[in-house]
């Protein structure tokens, strides 16, 4: 395999206003701190973490949504950052997105048949064939044809999402960032809008970076996980591998915190949660950033920040203690 | 022993520009003292109805209970005037909701907040309100209990807002606490010490609880017995385990099987068709019948009523065995 996508050394620093009247200045919100990964052609990447880790931001800077601070990005070998405009809109044909919030993806005043159409009007496409390759969508993503000239309010949360997925999807993208593609949907729907994300992965050999915060999601679809922690990887293996001897004390706090399905296997007493919350991304503790909740830490860890190790092949973490 | 809480045919409905309609139609279930009751549902399913009908918090118009009762501590809590059903809540029954974000005032300090609710219903000194204060933010664990009292909402994260939901709801000692959606808004780390909380509290004080949700996870870690409903209905109501072991319901099933697991394998998750009806359009007789696998066109002519099938286990469904 080949990968379809490395970054290296990502970084992005969102600055931020702080001090009072007199003495303004702006110190940097580190939502992405370094991040290296490497996504192959056909694979599934999973990336997990809790609200503001920074996941949502790395997926956006990956598809180049928003520029990186720093580092770089080598989609199908062209440095993403550094891109000329001209070459950068054909790539982003490539790369496309899925949003969380199929309310507030879908623009009210846009019939639906436009909204999945305005990729190609961009990227130039004639009227007709547009016509054609709506039809087609439609119909891939399990919407009648009459939907065509409806409003998103006419429509439930997971037919929404099939829209957005529909307009993602239109421009034959390689490589697709699922952002939370079901959190916002009813539980009995979102299996639906996981077996269609599998089916046309299949079918159209798309490449996924599945990004959400429920383990069991992104372990269902994903070939391999990466987890982030207040805006670094910490830890990244194969799907059964995390999940079967995760290394990143982070990782397996993760797991221990999700929810027994059977009454007889009740956590509580049995493990104990994680304390204290996510420290800002602000003022990020100095050596490893998860120390201050962590019950294994050792002095080293509140000082160096530990690089990342591979003590089993392919299988990668960043920890002083279990490396 | 007579039942905490009991409600009885419960229906409440909205004034709508298409005339009234039920969010909640028949429900019954009754809570003993120290039990938790689960309540599980989609969106929709009228779950946090049930629970603001209950508290008295639904404005009127153009909400109205149409038909039933609720008696609460021997008390007909739909006769009581608003003043008496206002004293009610704190000492009587309390609730925390899901938006720790929105619920508590952004321009008062907590101490303020929570000695408010002190004063409404007790008569202390301002020395022993505000040690009953402090002693309740220690109770759901917040740290330096004393000096975060005079912090205001934004200077504490997700978490630390939904323990002092908790404090502000058990700072009079109620007999029943309704938790709505505790942890929808909250990190699965922050969740699991959330539930950690509850159970605790529940332990220390004994109240009941009626917690409200749409993940059967959490069902799983907290209730005793269980009330799952869909599109205003209640359609089963079983023991915890019972459920879990062996649902009924067609819809039970599928909320059960459609949720991924991190021990299971499958290349496929089995989905539940179709969408929820949305309250203005729901269909007649059965209201899961249109996505129900096992439908048959009697499903469609006749609401199911709930009938046992076993020990404290009933459902409404006509198809079960089939």
């Amino acid at each position: 395999m080949t990968p379809l996508l490395q970054a290296t050394g990502v970084t992005k620093h969102f600055p931020v206003r702080a001090g009072g009247f007199l003495h303004r200045h702006t110190i940097p919100l580190r939502a992405v701190d370094g991040v290296d990964l490497t996504i192959q052609s056909g694979e599934t990447l999973g990336l997990v973490g809790e609200s503001g880790c920074g996941k949502s931001t790395l997926g956006r800077v990956l598809i180049r949504l928003i520029p990186a601070t720093a580092g770089e990005i080598l989609f199908d070998g062209n440095d993403l950052p550094r891109l000329d405009p001209l070459l950068l809109r054909r790539t982003r044909r490539e790369m496309q997105i899925i949003f969380q919030d199929p309310f507030g993806a879908l623009n009210p005043r846009m019939m639906v048949e436009d909204i999945i159409a305005e990729p190609l009007v961009i990227q130039g496409v004639s009227s007709a064939a547009r016509q054609a390759q709506v039809t087609e969508m439609l119909g891939m993503v399990g919407l009648p044809a009459r939907a065509r000239q409806r409003f998103p309010h006419e429509f439930s949360g997971g037919q929404r999402q099939r829209i957005g997925i529909a307009r993602a999807l239109i421009t034959r993208p390689r490589f697709v960032v699922c952002d939370e593609p079901v959190s916002a949907l009813d539980v009995s729907v979102q299996a639906q809008i996981v077996n269609l994300l599998v089916d046309l992965r299949a079918e159209l050999g798309l490449t996924y970076l599945f990004i959400a915060h429920d383990l069991a999601v992104v372990k269902h679809i994903s070939n391999r996980i990466a987890v982030m922690y207040l805006g670094k990887i910490v830890e990244l293996a194969g799907s059964e591998t995390l999940h079967a001897t995760p290394r990143h004390p982070y990782t397996s706090a993760l797991i221990a915190a999700v929810p027994a399905m059977h009454p007889r296997n009740r956590r509580r007493g049995t493990r104990r949660p994680l304390a204290g919350d996510i420290p800002s991304a602000l003022h990020p503790p100095p050596g490893c950033r998860f120390h201050t909740r962590c019950p294994l830490a050792i002095d080293a860890c509140r000082v160096i920040e530990p690089p990342m190790t591979e003590p089993a092949p392919g299988h990668f973490v960043a920890c002083h203690v279990m490396g | 022993m007579t039942p905490l809480l009991s409600v009885a045919n419960l229906t409440t409905t909205f004034q709508t520009g298409r005339g009234e309609a039920a969010a909640i139609e028949d429900i019954s279930f009754e809570l003993n003292e120290g039990e938790i009751l689960g309540i599980v549902g989609e969106s929709g399913s009228g779950k946090s109805v049930t629970a603001l009908t209950i508290m008295g918090l639904l404005p009127s118009p153009p909400a109205r209970v149409a038909a039933g009762s609720i008696h609460f501590a021997n008390q007909d809590l739909l006769r009581l005037s608003d003043s008496a059903m206002r004293r009610m809540r704190g000492p009587g029954m309390a609730m925390v909701f899901q938006e720790p974000m929105t619920s508590l005032n952004p321009v008062f300090t907590i101490g303020e907040q929570l000695t408010e609710t002190i004063r409404a219903h007790e008569n202390l000194s301002r020395r022993d309100t505000f040690a009953r204060a402090v002693e309740m933010l220690e109770k759901v664990g917040i740290p330096s209990a004393a000096t975060r009292m005079a912090d205001y909402p934004h200077q504490l994260s997700g978490g630390q807002r939904q323990r002092v939901m908790l404090a502000i709801a058990l700072c009079c000692r109620p007999k029943l606490l309704i938790a709505d959606e505790p942890t929808t808004a909250l990190d699965v780390t922050i969740q699991a010490q959330i539930l950690d909380l509850i159970m605790d509290l529940r332990d220390q004080f004994g109240m009941a609880i009626m917690i409200i949700t749409h993940n059967m996870g959490v069902i799983a870690e907290t209730a005793d017995r269980v009330l799952v409903m869909y599109a205003g209905r209640a359609i089963e109501q079983a023991p915890v385990a019972t459920l879990f072991d062996n649902p009924l319901h067609p819809y039970t099933k599928g909320l059960l099987s459609c949720v991924p697991t991190l021990d299971q394998r499958k290349d496929r998750l089995d989905a539940i068709p179709g969408t929820l009806p949305e309250p203005g359009r729901r269909p007649p007789g059965c209201r899961f019948a249109p996505r129900c696998s096992l439908a048959i066109p009697a499903c469609a002519e006749a609401t199911p009523p709930l009938e046992m099938h076993g020990p404290s286990h009933a459902a409404a469904c006509i198809r079960i065995g089939a």
